[in-house]
């Protein structure tokens, strides 16, 4: 992670700010990476990111993942003419397609509630298709298996409702 | 998850709502629904659902049974067990009003009165979509009253009238159903990137002796437009040895990719009508063997295929099958090419107990009635039972056994349970 926060630095994005997870892991980044979240961005806007920002429902290892996922896609966002687009484009891509491979049950969730509460849309996109990829060709009880989901029906509510959608089996 | 757990992380409604709006199918969210309420109450809310649909678009749904129209008026013919959407299908034949008791009411006659056939007539069906017409006096039948309804929702929409400029091109029209009409309204796919009003598209056609008058009328915009079509086009006389008329071709009208086809066997031609271009064009399409417009169905092949499902008059030993054709560019102009025989299992020494129902989206609608050879029976009412066959698995597969009514029309009734339906209109 600090190879990763160096680097920042030396892209020379501006100010740099301190992110606290809840396990008080510290990470410093340039402004321009830390405003992917929209949470921070705000943040930065309303200065208020002066002693450090916080995260007290995001751990230090879920951390590392959206400080990495977003030291990547910095440029990205910036938009700004850079002659390295192209190939940064397909580095960009096959680093989100490793990344969100590699997530499994209870990290992916984890991850998500992090991009929702620090409103990274992008990694939000990527991480909840990555859930719905999981879920698309599984039958109701392997859904409620792989994400633990609670059947909370009546026997005779779960056969009606099986009936009922008894077309959408046999895809 | 909103009353469940991922792992021990509890995630707030709206990621629920941000993941399974990603699903892919209306059929994995039908499974995603079947997990918990929550998921349920989710995914059947209709906010929900034009979230959905705006994302992934139309999807026409599962294969729920038959509808008909007939001058007893219209059937649904709901998927039986063991069919997979036998509940679906009976969910919807419980939710729907199929009789359009919902439209403006029509005057009420007795069966002798010669104002009987003033009331709405269903002219088409499709993604959940009705077009029914009527006319305000039986002569006056070129251009009626068009209404587009959902018997789901049951809500409606009255189409205003084509303007008199447009009209003004459409001279001596020919008749079609029988002769009640001299127009062939229908509905046109229409992609729904809209998330809050649904929207649709009427295609108005009729037959005139040297020309096909064609108008499209957007809900968009609710503007009735000419569609561009060639001159010189005869198709009127009838012209089979058996004195086959003409609705053989006029009011058979498939969809495939984009396109309407009206095919005429005899001169090998195709009327085209492009949904996109919005144009109509005459194809030469030479057919491979003397198949008649009524044994003939063109299907939504694979990978933007036009497909043709086709079977003889006769079937010399009794071998009775079904063909599968493909239409292909070669050098020298479009042809079919035969995909695929499919054998079927009805015997067909003694006439053939099979015909050709309806087909939409890749699927062929096949009606069977043991006993009696299918020659002619759609003239008297008659017990079948309805099979379908599509360009993916080519194998039989039966919907229900069905009542039909003499000289009904019939489509294959695609659509969702009423859980994931939304208003069509």
């Amino acid at each position: 992670m600090a190879a990763a926060a160096a680097e920042a630095t030396i892209d020379g994005g501006g100010k740099m700010i301190i992110l606290i997870s809840a396990d008080g892991k510290r990470f410093e980044v340039t402004e321009a990476v830390a405003s992917q979240s929209q949470l921070i961005s705000n943040m930065i806007e309303d200065d208020c990111t002066e002693n450090g920002v916080r995260l007290p429902n995001v751990d230090g290892d879920i951390l590392t993942m959206v400080v990495d996922y977003c030291n990547m896609h910095a440029g990205d966002a910036a938009a700004d003419g850079d002659t390295t687009k192209a190939s940064s484009t397909e580095e960009l891509k096959k680093f989100d397609a490793e990344l969100v491979q590699a997530l499994e049950n209870p990290v992916l969730f984890k991850l998500i509630l992090a991009a929702n509460f620090l409103n990274i849309k992008s990694l939000l996109d990527m991480t909840c298709q990555r859930v719905a990829d999981m879920m698309s060709g599984k039958t109701p009880e392997q859904m409620r298996e792989t994400f633990s989901i609670e059947n909370d029906f009546t026997p005779e509510e779960e056969a009606a409702i099986r009936q009922e959608n008894a077309w959408a089996f046999d895809d | 998850m909103a009353g469940a757990a991922a792992g021990e992380t509890q995630v707030p409604d709206d990621v629920v709502d941000e993941i399974l709006v990603r699903l892919p199918s209306r059929s994995s969210l039908a499974r995603a629904a079947a997990t918990c309420s929550a998921f349920r109450a989710l995914v059947s809310s209709p906010r929900f659902l034009r979230r959905h649909r705006a994302r992934h678009g139309p999807c026409p749904g599962a294969l729920l049974g038959s509808f008909a129209f007939s001058s007893e008026g219209g059937a649904f013919h709901p998927a039986e067990p063991p069919h997979a959407s036998a509940a679906a299908a009976r969910a919807v034949a419980a939710a729907a009003d199929f009789s359009f008791a919902f439209l403006p009411p029509s005057p009420v006659v007795g069966d002798d009165d010669p104002r009987r056939g003033l009331g709405w007539i269903v002219r088409d069906h499709r993604d959940g979509r009705f077009l029914l017409d009527r006319v305000a006096s039986l002569d006056d039948n070129v251009f009626p009253e068009l209404a587009v309804c959902d018997p789901l929702s049951r809500r409606y929409v009255v189409l205003p009238p084509i303007p008199r400029e447009l009209a003004a091109a459409v001279d001596r029209p020919l008749g079609v159903i029988g002769g009640r009409r001299r127009c062939e309204p229908f509905l046109a796919p229409c992609d729904a990137d809209a998330e809050s009003e649904p929207a649709f598209a009427v295609i108005w056609t009729a037959r005139c002796p040297r020309k096909v008058v064609a108008f499209a009328f957007a809900s968009r915009d609710g503007r009735w437009r000419a569609l561009p079509s060639p001159e010189c086009f005869v198709w009127s006389r009838h012209r089979s040895p058996f004195g086959c008329p003409v609705h053989a071709v006029w009011n058979r009208r498939f969809y495939a990719h984009g396109c309407f086809y009206w095919l005429d066997c005899l001169t090998h031609r195709w009327l085209v009508l492009d949904t996109r271009a919005m144009e109509i064009t005459v194809k030469q399409i030479p057919s491979p063997a003397g198949y008649w417009e009524e044994h003939v169905a063109v299907v939504e092949g694979e990978d933007g295929k036009v497909g043709v499902f086709a079977h003889d008059f006769y079937h010399a030993g009794g071998e009775a099958c079904l063909y599968y054709y493909t239409i292909v560019n070669g050098g020298d102009g479009p042809r079919w090419r035969l995909e695929r025989t499919v054998p079927l299992p009805w015997p067909a020494a003694h006439g053939r107990p099979y015909s050709i129902r309806a087909a939409a989206n890749g699927s062929l609608i096949l009606e069977v009635s043991h006993g009696t050879p299918a020659f002619m029976t759609s003239y008297r009412s008659r017990d079948v039972e309805l099979y379908r066959i599509d360009v993916k698995s080519f194998e039989l597969e039966m919907i229900c056994r069905a009542r039909c009514a003499a000289g009904d029309i019939a489509w294959a009734y695609f659509g969702f349970p009423p859980l994931l339906s939304l208003p069509t209109v």
